[in-house]
């Protein structure tokens, strides 16, 4: 029975970005946004491999650092699972962490369009604040 | 002046890796080695370097006008009948150099054959007349080998009716008739005619010139045509039958390694249709004589000889359409390297090789029960056998009778066969004229010419080491 | 650690005066899934056509697991599977006949597997090969090729004429298959996306040798490209191209170790990510 959080994944092949390192930050998110829950179980290697039609090494790749990150932890006998005190990607440090990478590229931007800091940080204020009103 | 010239000065070029110029160099010093053997033949120093010295010229003047005229209908295509007027130029100018070319080496060839065989040209009265009307006769066939390649059936055809009416004995011409004029004039009226055919189209001759060019393209590569008449679709489908009843048994065997097939045209159960309809005609000719149904001599004669010209080339032509099905088969023979347990000796994939030996083994001894039958059971005057080892040489033909346009600036690839077939013609004569062999051993020396190039072809063609001499166990 | 399956050392071979391959050092490990890029003309096709032993070399070693690959032990062809370009082969077969034909050389063959196959990718069985459509007669190449579970399985554009589907079907055989057994796999291939999916490493073919063989994923994290003044461009350890784009202007291809990247950044450089297909493009030039 093929686990039905197989449909959370997708990669695509042809970005920037190599397939295992889209899934790592795939399943983070989904941790941190809560649709993945502690507990869980991920599809086995072998499953998720033939579902994105992607080799299992990468895919064991993924997983190894997901784990080593600690968003997963392995259960003898059951496989991958989410890890419980993955709580903690919950905190706001963590998901801030998460933000930096893109953060990071709206600075260098800003930097190559010669913005100053104070402009970026009004349109981004009345970006984010403005839709939530 | 210098695009004129360009498609008469290109074939001859040989450059990067359009063409051996080591080929070309062998081809041009080849008189070392002709002028010698002719001295020895004829002892007259003359003639044999005279000759020796022609000899690379003829396949080089060959192959200028078959480039020049394959050149142009490269740029024929149905679509780019409105390039015309530039080709019709080219290739008039180019059919009449050639023609003028090749038929003046003819003359030249048929005057010191005379002198080979040891007869004076001053000595009968219209020797001149001879000559000048073998000019004409080797001219006209020339033409049917470069422009009847996509019209075989009218050319044989005037050609046996040509012999029928004849009794022809090549080079030594009795009494030439008004018939043999009025043939040669038959011959050029349809040469001009088909000149003009090609160079003005209208929209049908356009059609149909693309699909001859399909068909043409897909025999090169040893497929099937791609526009078929009902007729050659039936003989298709008589062959296919045959074939893959062999086949079906075979397989069913499981001896793998003895039964690669090729392709369905070219297994010798192709021929096999052509084996009954030659039996049948031996019987009924038998019986025809028997009975007295047919009182003339000469349509008699005529089947004779028409018959055993289609019924002996043929298992030449299915070597040759072999090379061109091994050629074809290349990719899979490389598969087939891959494929273990095949009890192989030897470094190289002979499976193939050893399965084509045996058909076509199988289909010579096939035809030559037909030529024994015929050799005991009908009685062909010495005429009738030359015109026979002229047929004979036929299935050679296709040696030079072959889509020239993969090969058109490749001349390795095109002066090979011309050469060996124009050796071999020398050699023909020579040995008729000269050494008096019996038809017999003629025919047996074609064979083994054949069998020789085969093996040759064979091996370029599957990148391995020789299967003669040093091969050989 | 296991001797390599495929070694070419020094390896030449021109076709009448055209040298394709020059001087062409390759080596592949037992286990590796390796993707062939090169551009049309390269030589993708006779680099593996030499690497199997179907066309003879000028000169240099071409070995294949140990072996001169002009001469295979018959256990070692067992053990490999090719499916060449061209998928027109055999035709006078029918599948039924072909496969038969196959399997009577090959101990080992998986008759299980190529039942499956014929029936998921809808393969007519006493159909003349020359009938079937040509996305039947490459899957039916495939087939042939994994019939009898080689350890080696060498791949000449297997895909080419099937439609994504049939593509992303084959991807699956191969995982769940060929490479769950730890089958060595090298393919070449121009359709990028199924390259990145499935191989771990690619090596580009360029100038008649191995330009760069390198795991996938470090190639994609490590590699940027670098546009800026070429007077003031830094040289880096390893450079892959260098070009001028403009009078003052270079474009550089560089693997970037960490302590370059962060030099780079903390120097403003304009860096670029590269996806394979650019990568592609620049490496084959």
């Amino acid at each position: 029975m093929p686990d039905p959080a197989i449909q959370l994944f997708s990669v695509t092949a042809g970005s920037t970005e190599p397939i295992y390192r889209q899934l790592v930050e795939q399943v983070t998110r989904l941790v941190a946004s809560g649709t993945l829950q502690p507990g869980q179980s991920m599809p086995s290697v072998r499953e998720l491999a033939g579902a994105l039609a992607v080799n299992p090494m990468t895919i064991s790749k993924a997983y190894s650092l997901l784990e080593t990150s600690g968003v997963l932890e392995r259960q003898r006998g059951i496989g991958m699972l989410i890890a419980q005190h993955s709580n903690n990607t919950r905190k706001i440090d963590r998901r801030i962490e998460l933000l930096t990478p893109t953060l990071n590229k709206l600075i260098f931007e800003a930097n190559q369009l010669e913005l100053d800091a104070d402009t970026v940080i009004a349109q981004l204020t009345s970006m984010l604040k403005g839709p939530a009103q | 002046m210098h695009t004129f010239f360009q498609p008469l000065v290109v074939p001859l070029q040989a450059r990067g890796n359009m063409g051996s110029m080591a080929f070309l160099k062998g081809m041009l010093f080849s008189p070392i080695f002709f002028v010698p053997l002719l001295w020895i033949v004829s002892h007259k120093p003359i003639v044999a370097i005279a000759v020796g010295l022609l000899v690379p010229v003829v396949p080089l003047l060959f192959i200028y006008w078959v480039t020049l005229i394959n050149y142009v209908h490269l740029q024929l295509p149905a679509t780019n009948a409105h390039l015309l007027p530039r080709i019709k130029h080219r290739l008039f100018v180019g059919l009449l150099l050639g023609w003028l070319g090749i038929s003046f080496i003819a003359t030249i060839l048929f005057a010191l054959a005379h002198w080979l065989g040891g007869i004076e040209l001053s000595e009968t009265d219209d020797g001149l007349q001879k000559v000048a009307l073998f000019w004409l006769i080797s001219s006209g066939l020339m033409t049917y080998f470069v422009f009847f390649i996509r019209n075989k059936l009218a050319a044989a055809i005037i050609w046996c009716t040509f012999i029928y009416s004849q009794k022809f004995e090549l080079l030594v011409l009795p009494d030439l008739s008004w018939q043999v004029y009025l043939l040669c004039l038959g011959q050029i009226a349809i040469a001009l005619g088909y000149f003009f055919r090609v160079t003005h189209p209208n929209n049908k001759r356009v059609v149909t010139l693309h699909k001859q060019f399909a068909n043409q393209a897909q025999w090169a590569k040893g497929e099937r045509a791609r526009y078929r008449t009902p007729l050659l679709a039936a003989i298709d489908t008589l062959n296919q039958y045959l074939y893959l009843f062999f086949m079906r048994h075979r397989i069913n065997t499981n001896k793998p390694t003895l039964y690669f097939g090729l392709g369905p045209l070219i297994h010798w159960s192709s021929g096999f249709p052509i084996f009954l309809i030659a039996l049948a005609i031996i019987v009924g000719m038998k019986l025809t004589g028997l009975t007295g149904i047919f009182a003339t001599n000469d349509i008699h004669e005529f089947i004779n000889i028409g018959f055993f010209s289609a019924a002996w080339g043929l298992p030449f032509s299915i070597i040759t359409n072999s090379m061109n099905a091994i050629e074809r088969t290349k990719k899979e023979q490389r598969l087939m390297y891959l494929l273990p347990n095949q009890n192989q000796t030897s470094n190289t994939n002979r499976t193939l090789f050893r399965y084509v030996i045996k058909n076509n083994a199988i289909s010579f001894f096939m035809f030559s029960s037909l030529f024994v039958l015929a050799k005991f059971f009908l009685d062909l005057s010495k005429a009738e056998w030359l015109a026979f080892i002229i047929f004979c040489a036929l299935p050679l033909y296709t040696l030079i009778l072959r889509d020239f346009r993969h090969s058109a600036f490749n001349n390795s690839k095109l002066l090979i066969p011309i050469l060996f077939y124009i050796l071999i013609m020398i050699i023909s004569f020579s040995a008729i004229m000269y050494w008096n062999l019996s038809v017999w051993g003629w025919n047996f020396g074609l064979v083994l010419v054949s069998l020789i190039l085969f093996s040759n072809r064979w091996n370029s063609i599957m990148d391995a080491p020789p299967v003669l001499p040093a091969d050989c166990p | 650690m296991k001797p390599p399956i495929v070694e070419l050392n020094s390896v030449f071979k021109s076709f009448d005066q055209h040298s394709v391959l020059r001087d062409l050092n390759w080596r592949i490990e037992p286990g590796s899934v390796i993707g062939l890029l090169g551009r049309n003309g390269a030589g993708k096709s006779t680099l593996l056509e030499c690497l199997l032993g179907l066309r003879g070399i000028d000169r240099g070693s071409n070995l294949l697991f140990g072996e001169s690959a002009q001469h295979l032990s018959s256990a070692t062809q067992e053990n490999i599977g090719y499916v060449p370009q061209q998928s027109d082969l055999f035709e006078w077969f029918t599948t039924q006949q072909m496969l038969s034909y196959f399997q009577s050389f090959y101990p080992r063959w998986n008759q299980a597997k190529v039942e499956q196959l014929i029936s998921r990718w809808d393969i007519p069985t006493n159909r003349l090969i020359s009938k079937l459509s040509v996305g039947q007669k490459q899957r039916l190449s495939i087939i042939r090729a994994l019939a009898h579970q080689p350890a080696l399985l060498v791949l000449d554009e297997p895909v080419a004429s099937l439609d994504p589907s049939g593509r992303r079907d084959f991807l699956r055989e191969l995982i769940t298959d060929v490479i769950e057994r730890e089958t060595t796999v090298i393919f070449s291939t121009h359709i990028l996306s199924d390259l990145e999916r499935i191989a771990m490493e690619v090596a580009f073919l360029n100038d008649g040798r191995i330009k760069l063989q390198e795991p996938l994923d470090n190639l994609l994290e490590n590699t940027v490209r670098i546009i800026g003044d070429t007077a003031s461009l830094p040289t880096f350890a390893k450079e892959l191209s260098r070009k001028q784009i403009s009078a003052q202007q270079s474009s550089l291809l560089v693997q970037l170790t960490a302590s370059e990247l962060a030099q780079a950044q903390h120097n403003a450089l304009n860096i670029d990510a590269i996806g394979l297909e650019d990568l592609f493009i620049e490496l084959t030039a």
